[in-house]
């Protein structure tokens, strides 16, 4: 900690202080738009690093890193797109808000929340890197698989009233991200064209399962326009939604905590604290029912936590190398090309880098809140496009946001052919979330499986090392307790409902 | 359609999605990378009979509300103006293509009349918009972009 604020004067620089800046405005721009995710932003710039010098560059790395998974609530809560793949979690209230004229107070939620939960993550940062750091080394193949099924089984629990079709796209989701090589053996599955040759990438998944349906469903509302003039800034509506804080105490503190634990374990991402700690709240709330329907707490939930894990993804990188979210393995590059190694050389001899680049992580965050807030009052502007024009934009740039990641148009196909699938799948009540994480948490499952078979078949067995040990049954008891708790919502509602007829048909 | 019927099909196309993948799984497959597709299947399989079940026990009712018709042709016009678009990007470069797919989508499935007036914001808007993923994409971040009969 000491030595954190020993280094927050090497930021005082003229040079640096720029650099925070750009890096917040430009992080802030690309988590705004659909389709260019925070991976790529940090991906594209780190060649551009290369021509400063380490400190400086790390700083616009991760200024850009921590605006970007905040950025993502600006598009998610105003066209119920998530700008980056953390922000799934805020449109399911986010957008509703926006919906009901309360776009401008979800945008300031999401923005204070983002500067508490990143705040929290990079103090964890400094703080609990030694302790936290060996909790997630004890992580094996067994403790990843479950921590993926509780992923699913999480967000198929959110699929209001549609838990088995949320489980069934969950599924579909991990059997997707089977197409191509298998990760242990080499061998190719569901090869159905050469285009899926080396599998599904995550990007082009996320951008067509959310993006294209989106499109599409403007082009059925082309005529309605009910986004226009919904939301227009107001003044006095920041203290009072800042003050609202106190009585979101409790999921600001599970949200940090579930962002903290969830960013240090590699793969999870963000994506998946906001969901956890967004389901931990609904259930936790007083009025459940509200959620999903415009509730401001929702929005708390998703964005603290994410922003969580931006910080705590670094723990297990500068410890030991290991990335805890697919921007932090790209930020891995960016201290590669300056000679960097993660380990104890990096808080022994590069002491001086290490210490200021945390301590601008600290100092981003108050950025990325101070120019989100400032965007945030006009961003309205993205209201009032028309539904033609949105619809053009965000096929546009969903095009180059998916080629741009490896340069290959097949990428493009592979996109378009989701999201059109996808968009029968909606068109049935399928929800995309869980088909998403299936995708993004497939490859982890699939792998962690595998690997932790062929260690149980020459140790104990498969059945006794996949469902003993401590973390394991944790993991196995929240899922369980996850769809538990989704099944009993859903009779409680099938209930109300029958009630609720029953009712006007004795009225009647 | 009723909710009932559209549930059915439904159920029909899971089972649907199901059978396609275990017929594409190769035969001389490997237990090992065949076994976690195979888990997700029988877990599919699982899924869509307890949704079966569930259909039979509780049948979804209709609402009752009357629903707007769907425009079936606006969505079919994108779908294939998105198609031909990704198709044009390579032979004629990305930024022509994205003008002409900016001008010509959003004119071909707007509702309000097409005045001179409204074509000429329209191509003003389809040109300022390619101008800005020009200085971001190429300018700002150099990225490799088609460029088509532009080279």
């Amino acid at each position: 900690m000491l030595e954190t604020l020993q280094h927050m004067g090497n930021l005082l620089s003229l040079g640096n202080f720029l650099v925070l800046l750009l890096g917040s405005v430009g992080g802030i721009f690309f988590g705004a738009m659909p389709g260019l995710s925070p991976t790529m932003a940090v991906a594209l710039l780190v060649p551009f690093t290369f021509y400063m010098d380490a400190t400086t560059g790390l700083i616009l790395l991760g200024s850009v890193y921590t605006s970007a998974v905040a950025g993502g609530a600006i598009t998610a809560v105003l066209i119920n797109i998530p700008g980056a793949p953390a922000s799934i979690a805020t449109l399911l209230d986010g957008h509703p808000m926006a919906k009901k004229g309360e776009g401008q107070q979800a945008l300031y939620i999401a923005f204070v929340g983002s500067l508490i939960g990143g705040v929290c993550g990079v103090l964890a940062l400094i703080l609990l890197t030694p302790p936290l750091a060996a909790f997630a080394l004890s992580f094996g193949p067994s403790e990843l698989f479950w921590v993926s099924v509780f992923g699913i089984t999480v967000i198929a629990g959110l699929s209001d009233g549609r838990l088995i079709k949320g489980l069934f796209g969950g599924v579909l989701g991990m059997l997707i991200s089977c197409i191509g090589y298998s990760p242990m053996l080499g061998e190719p599955r569901f090869v159905f064209h050469d285009t899926l040759i080396s599998g599904i990438a995550m990007v082009p998944a996320l951008i067509g399962l959310f993006a294209i349906p989106q499109v599409l469903d403007l082009a059925a509302e082309v005529h309605l326009q009910v986004t226009k003039n919904k939301y227009m800034p107001k003044k006095g509506v920041f203290w009072p939604t800042v003050r609202k804080f106190r009585e979101w105490w409790k999921t600001v503190v599970i949200g940090n905590i579930v962002g903290i634990i969830i960013g240090i374990i590699p793969g999870a991402g963000g994506q998946v604290a906001g969901l956890i700690n967004y389901d931990q709240a609904r259930k936790m709330s007083k009025h459940p029912e509200t959620f999903g329907t415009g509730e401001p707490e929702g929005v708390v939930a998703s964005e603290v936590s994410n922003n969580a894990t931006v910080g705590a993804a670094l723990i297990p990188l500068l410890t030991l190398g290991v990335p805890g979210s697919p921007t932090a393995a790209v930020l891995l590059g960016g201290l590669l090309i300056h000679g960097l190694f993660p380990g104890p050389e990096l808080f022994g001899k590069h002491a001086d880098i290490t210490y200021t680049f945390i301590a601008g992580m600290l100092v981003a965050q108050f950025f990325m809140c101070g120019i989100g807030l400032l965007f945030a009052r006009y961003s309205h502007a993205i209201m009032n496009i028309p539904n033609l024009i949105m619809m053009a934009s965000v096929v546009i740039l969903a095009v180059i946001g998916t080629y741009c990641v490896q340069n290959n148009m097949d990428d493009v196909i592979v996109m378009f052919a989701l999201g059109l699938l996808m968009y029968l799948g909606a068109k049935a009540e399928f929800p995309s979330a869980p088909v998403v994480l299936g995708v993004i948490l497939g490859p982890i499952a699939e792998e962690s499986f595998l690997r932790g078979k062929m260690i149980a078949e020459t140790d104990v067995g498969v059945f006794s090392y996949f469902f003993t040990g401590g973390i394991n049954l944790l993991f196995i008891a929240l899922s369980v307790g996850s769809l538990a708790w989704g099944l009993y919502g859903e009779h409680s509602r099938h209930r109300k409902r029958q009630n609720a007829q029953a009712a006007s048909a004795a009225a009647a | 359609m009723k909710a009932a019927t559209k549930e059915w099909l439904c159920i029909a196309g899971m089972l649907g999605i199901i059978a396609f993948f275990y017929f594409q799984l190769p035969d001389e497959a490997e237990a090992g990378s065949s076994l976690f597709p195979g888990m997700m299947m029988f877990l599919m399989l699982g899924l869509t009979a307890v949704k079966a079940v569930t259909e039979l026990r509780f049948p979804k009712r209709d609402s009752g509300k009357a629903k707007e018709p769907f425009p079936l042709v606006r969505v079919l016009v994108v779908v294939l103006a998105v198609i031909l678009y990704i198709a044009a990007i390579e032979p004629v470069g990305f930024y022509l293509s994205s003008l002409l797919f900016f001008f010509l989508v959003t004119v071909a499935v707007q509702t309000t009349p097409r005045t001179p007036r409204a074509l000429v914001t329209r191509a003003g808007l389809a040109f300022g918009f390619v101008i800005f993923l020009y200085i971001l994409f190429t300018l700002l971040l150099q990225v490799q972009i088609p460029k088509g009969i532009l080279i």
